[in-house]
């Protein structure tokens, strides 16, 4: 087809081929919702310790899914996939952080207490003193431990989500851990 | 002595916490280790508790659907691929506006001594007379220039910005 046979029509579709190829989503909605309902809540639990705010966590969680359906990817494992996940949310929330500069606590809202707790003042207790001994660490600290003790990442995945040398996140743990269990220790006494 | 950084039972210990066996349904060797030794203490002691935290914190959150997410996403990628397509048609735009300003400036200057003529001649009001007003009186005009000067900015970066 020569240029000068092309219709506005042609045009338009021609146009529109060219931004799909360029900005379209690099995934199919059946695999995205079977990953979404893997890794959504983990990710948004760990948004919101790092921002202490709820319309934040939302707002940087569909950031992430934006940025990660747009990158034309291929994933080793789950893990891999789930890695580069905390990977984006990590760097969202760090660009907030940097651009409102203000100093986020570990959390300072009204924890939700699960009804069927035996003892909800001391569960209470505890996470009133697990965010205090939390805020007494910088936020990369605060980080490595949470993907460490709850994700269960090893130094390796703490590394490549952090954007890290694998050697520096044994001393960086060792030092976060022993810092937060002696806060919590001197508590618990 | 040098200080012990890590222990090997370390990430068998995290297991036992993440799945609730520890204390009561793990090994009874892991038990003992932990038990005498201090970097697994300290293991055991913030695991616990940010596991727990974690289970509270995700038991209420209410999360939008797969659907909806995907929804925003596809939105949000034909409008940013919008954006790319019309980016060359701002930039022709602009180029287009700053040759209509070039035009219209060198048209006033072509007909300013006439418009000059023109108004003198039908008010009957002589030159000198304005500018003495003007020089006796210039916050109007000071103002006026100063208004114009901080309004301009703003309107060109509403005019091109993305947002």
């Amino acid at each position: 087809m020569f240029l000068r046979d092309l219709t506005f029509t042609d045009v338009d579709r021609l146009q529109g081929q060219a931004i799909g190829a360029e900005d379209a989503i690099q995934m199919d909605q059946e695999t995205f919702s079977s990953i979404y309902e893997r890794t959504a809540k983990p990710l948004w639990v760990f948004l919101w310790r790092r921002t202490g705010d709820a319309h934040l966590a939302d707002d940087l969680l569909q950031e992430t899914y934006y940025r990660f359906l747009r990158i034309r990817g291929s994933y080793e494992s789950e893990a891999h996939r789930r890695n580069y996940l905390f990977r984006i949310a990590t760097n969202l929330a760090n660009d907030n952080h940097r651009r409102h500069k203000e100093s986020v606590p570990f959390s300072e809202s009204e924890p939700h207490i699960r009804p069927e707790h035996n003892d909800i003042a001391a569960c209470s207790q505890r996470r009133t003193d697990l965010q205090r001994a939390m805020s007494q660490l910088a936020t990369r600290q605060r980080d490595a431990l949470w993907l460490a003790y709850v994700e269960g990442s090893s130094h390796e995945e703490i590394a490549e989500i952090l954007g890290l040398k694998v050697g520096s996140i044994k001393l960086l743990l060792f030092r976060a851990r022993r810092k937060v269990a002696k806060l919590l220790r001197e508590k618990e006494s | 002595m040098s200080t012990k950084f890590e222990c090997e039972y370390e990430r068998e210990l995290i297991e036992a916490v993440n799945a609730e066996r520890w204390p009561d349904r793990c090994d009874a060797e892991l038990r003992s280790h932990a038990a005498t030794c201090e970097v697994c203490q300290d293991v055991v002691q913030v695991a616990k508790a940010l596991q727990d935290d974690a289970d509270t914190t995700s038991y209420d959150v209410r999360l939008p659907s797969a659907g909806l997410v995907w929804w925003r996403a596809e939105l949000r990628a034909r409008r940013d691929a919008m954006r790319t397509a019309e980016r060359p048609l701002t930039l022709v735009h602009a180029f287009a506006g700053a040759c209509g300003v070039g035009v219209l400036a060198a048209l006033l200057t072509q007909l300013t001594p006439w418009l000059r003529q023109s108004f003198l001649h039908l008010t009957g009001i002589h030159i000198s007379d304005v500018a003495v007003v003007m020089l006796q009186q210039p916050w109007p005009l000071v103002l006026t220039v100063g208004v114009l000067l901080v309004l301009a900015p703003v309107a060109l970066y509403f005019v091109f910005s993305d947002k």
